[in-house]
């Protein structure tokens, strides 16, 4: 992709995220559900509801609440949350680096497994490997990743409680971490204690959420590198004399990896998407635990600002994605 | 003394239950520096011949008898690795199409020096070197673009000299062309085969030419043997070939066959008793080993 495609594809995000918002905006206050009603004792009276209704604009018409969030919004002012009475940009901004953190891993741990396993089954010609890399990752679509998240807690936390089922980080742990990236500032200042730690918690609800997307790519990624080893500039390899692991790695992989990308990257949003209820699973203080606890409340300007976020980290993804095709495949380099 | 030799080769195709025989007790032998033309319609099991050597025969093909000779070694008794050393070293293939025996994602300097590192062991920076200059030996103009160049950025005719230039990288004893010009417009045809022909004439390598066309024979061939289904129908050389064909199917091929220098010949198809006879002849060879 050229700078100027680049770039055409950053103003076209512009749009995007205007569509979003109008929809998240409006959808909020046409769904049932009060947040003033939310946070009012019972015996509040008219003019107190009325008072609180005034104080955070909700007494407006939509179109002008709509338009003044909007004007903030182009300031970088995303409100302040009703039910946490704090900044919702700084909010956001602060539990952001632990599902950052959370997505990062897991979709490390995605990638990783995937390798291995299609690798595995498209390497071994014999009757038992293949057929186990299949059983193996159908187990893992199969199975949706909250119930991997209840099962890794049920077996590894609780009958055998090998690792934390909760939390990003023992509160009793005394840390003198500065930046909210906790695993990142502690493999950067080598303390490997401490990210250790930070691991055990982490590692579970990593692996929840990558399994439905390894099971899915892994099986994307074998049929495609046995599509591949069909190729003439295969046998071509081969004729040549080079070994079908060196042939598999270095002339059917980058092949084979142009298809998964495409499903690959639409996985990797729902592993985003995934990242909400497996947070709450697991008690884990990222941007999707945040998001349940402001559903509940009716908390508006902190969905909005949610929703907000996870959107420019789609368009995010999708454009490193579309970055990398032109990567993979030469052929599209001049386009 | 010859550099090839193939000693009644037979190979099966086992799928369920039914088997096919693929070649019937092939027998061929090949000189050092020699130009053997394999020739024969479709499914004649030219290119199986091929792959018997090349070691890509499908996996289901397997090899009930016979024996390949390369250089006074059995190659059938070699190890899996000790084949590999052997092939794109001393034994190189120029593939048919040259449109898809290149790698999309990779570069034609990648294609040519992998295969210098791998089997001389020299460097990259060594190996780069030489792929310009083998680039350059196979007239390829401006080699120092071309060599960063991916294939579809070059035409049919340059890519199969690429493959060219792959197959005599390493100066090896036996390349085995399988139809290396079906592919090509008819115009370059002939501008690939004189390079063959000149690259082999230069390094003195023996070609086992794989082809349908009875008027490439006669321009390089030295020997030429006649396949049909699986059968070496006649094995002599090339002059013998056109002078006093020794078998009926031979002498049809040859009255197939459109000649410039005779425009008024008329051109016969092969005739249809012919083909049944020698289907019954095929028939009769193949319950004669039934039980081998």
């Amino acid at each position: 992709m050229s700078l100027k495609q680049f770039l055409q594809r950053l103003l076209l995000a512009l749009p995007t995220l205007f569509g979003v918002s109008l929809v998240v905006f409006f959808l909020m206050r046409v769904v049932p559900g009060d947040p003033i009603a939310m946070m009012t004792p019972p015996g509040a009276t008219e003019a107190d509801v009325a008072q609180l209704r005034a104080l955070y604009g909700l007494d407006k018409p939509i179109i002008t609440q709509y338009v003044i969030w909007l004007g903030a919004l182009f300031q970088g002012d995303l409100g302040t949350s009703i039910s946490l009475r704090q900044d919702v940009f700084s909010l956001i901004l602060e539990r952001m680096p632990a599902t950052l953190e959370l997505a990062f891993l897991s979709t490390m741990i995605a990638i990783a497994l995937c390798l291995i396993l299609s690798l595995a089954g498209a390497y071994f010609r014999d009757r038992i490997i293949p057929r186990a890399v299949d059983a193996i990752a159908s187990t893992a679509q199969a199975v949706p990743d909250f119930l991997w998240g209840l099962i890794f807690i049920l077996l590894l936390g609780v009958a055998w409680p090998l690792f934390p089922i909760s939390g990003r980080i023992n509160p009793r742990l005394d840390h003198d971490l500065v930046s909210q990236f906790y695993l990142f500032e502690s493999l950067i200042k080598l303390d490997f204690s401490l990210a250790l730690e930070l691991l055990r918690h982490l590692l579970l609800p990593a692996i929840a959420l990558a399994l439905p997307m390894t099971g899915i790519v892994t099986r994307l990624l074998k049929v495609s590198l046995e599509e591949t080893w069909k190729q003439d500039y295969i046998t071509m390899a081969r004729a040549r004399g080079f070994s079908r692991w060196y042939i598999l790695r270095k002339e059917a992989l980058r092949n084979a990896l142009i298809p998964t990308v495409t499903l690959g990257g639409v996985q990797l949003t729902f592993l985003l998407g995934g990242t909400v209820l497996i947070e709450k699973l697991f008690s884990y203080p990222g941007i999707g635990n945040m998001a349940i606890g402001a559903v509940i409340q009716r908390d508006l300007p902190l969905i909005q600002g949610l929703i907000l976020t996870f959107a420019v980290m789609f368009i995010v993804i999708n454009l490193l994605i579309d970055l990398s095709y032109s990567w993979l495949n030469p052929r599209m380099r001049h386009g | 003394m010859s550099l090839l030799e193939v000693q009644d080769l037979r190979v099966t195709l086992r799928q369920h239950s039914t088997s096919t025989r693929l070649l019937r007790d092939v027998s061929l032998s090949m000189e050092y520096g020699k130009v053997l033309g394999l020739v024969g319609e479709s499914g004649a099991g030219k290119s199986m011949v091929a792959k018997a050597i090349l070691d890509l025969l499908p996996k289901k093909a397997v090899i009930d008898k016979g024996e390949i000779k390369f250089n006074q070694n059995s190659l059938l008794r070699l190890s899996v690795a000790e084949r590999r050393k052997l092939l794109g070293k001393d034994i190189a293939l120029i593939p048919q199409d040259p449109m898809v025996s290149l790698n999309p994602v990779r570069t034609i300097g990648t294609h040519l020096s992998e295969g210098l590192t791998h089997h001389l062991g020299i460097t990259k920076a060594e190996a780069r070197k030489q792929s310009i200059a083998l680039l350059d030996e196979v007239l390829i103009r401006d080699p120092e673009r071309v060599i960063d160049a991916f294939s579809h950025e070059l035409s049919g005719g340059m890519r199969q000299r690429v493959l060219i230039a792959m197959a005599f990288s390493c100066s090896p004893k036996l390349i085995i062309a399988d139809e290396p010009t079906t592919a090509l417009d008819v115009t370059v045809q002939k501008r690939v085969l004189s390079l063959i022909r000149m690259m082999q004439r230069k390094q003195n390598t023996s070609l086992l030419f794989i082809t349908h066309d009875l008027g490439v024979v006669a321009k390089i061939c030295d020997q030429v043997a006649i396949m049909y289904e699986g059968r070496v129908l006649e094995n002599t050389t090339a002059k013998q070939l056109f002078h006093s064909p020794g078998h009926d199917y031979t002498r049809a091929l040859i009255d197939a066959m459109p000649r410039f220098d005779q425009p008024d010949k008329p051109i016969l198809p092969v005739s249809r008793k012919l083909k049944e006879q020698l289907q019954a002849e095929t028939r009769e060879v193949d319950q004669a080993t039934y039980n081998d």
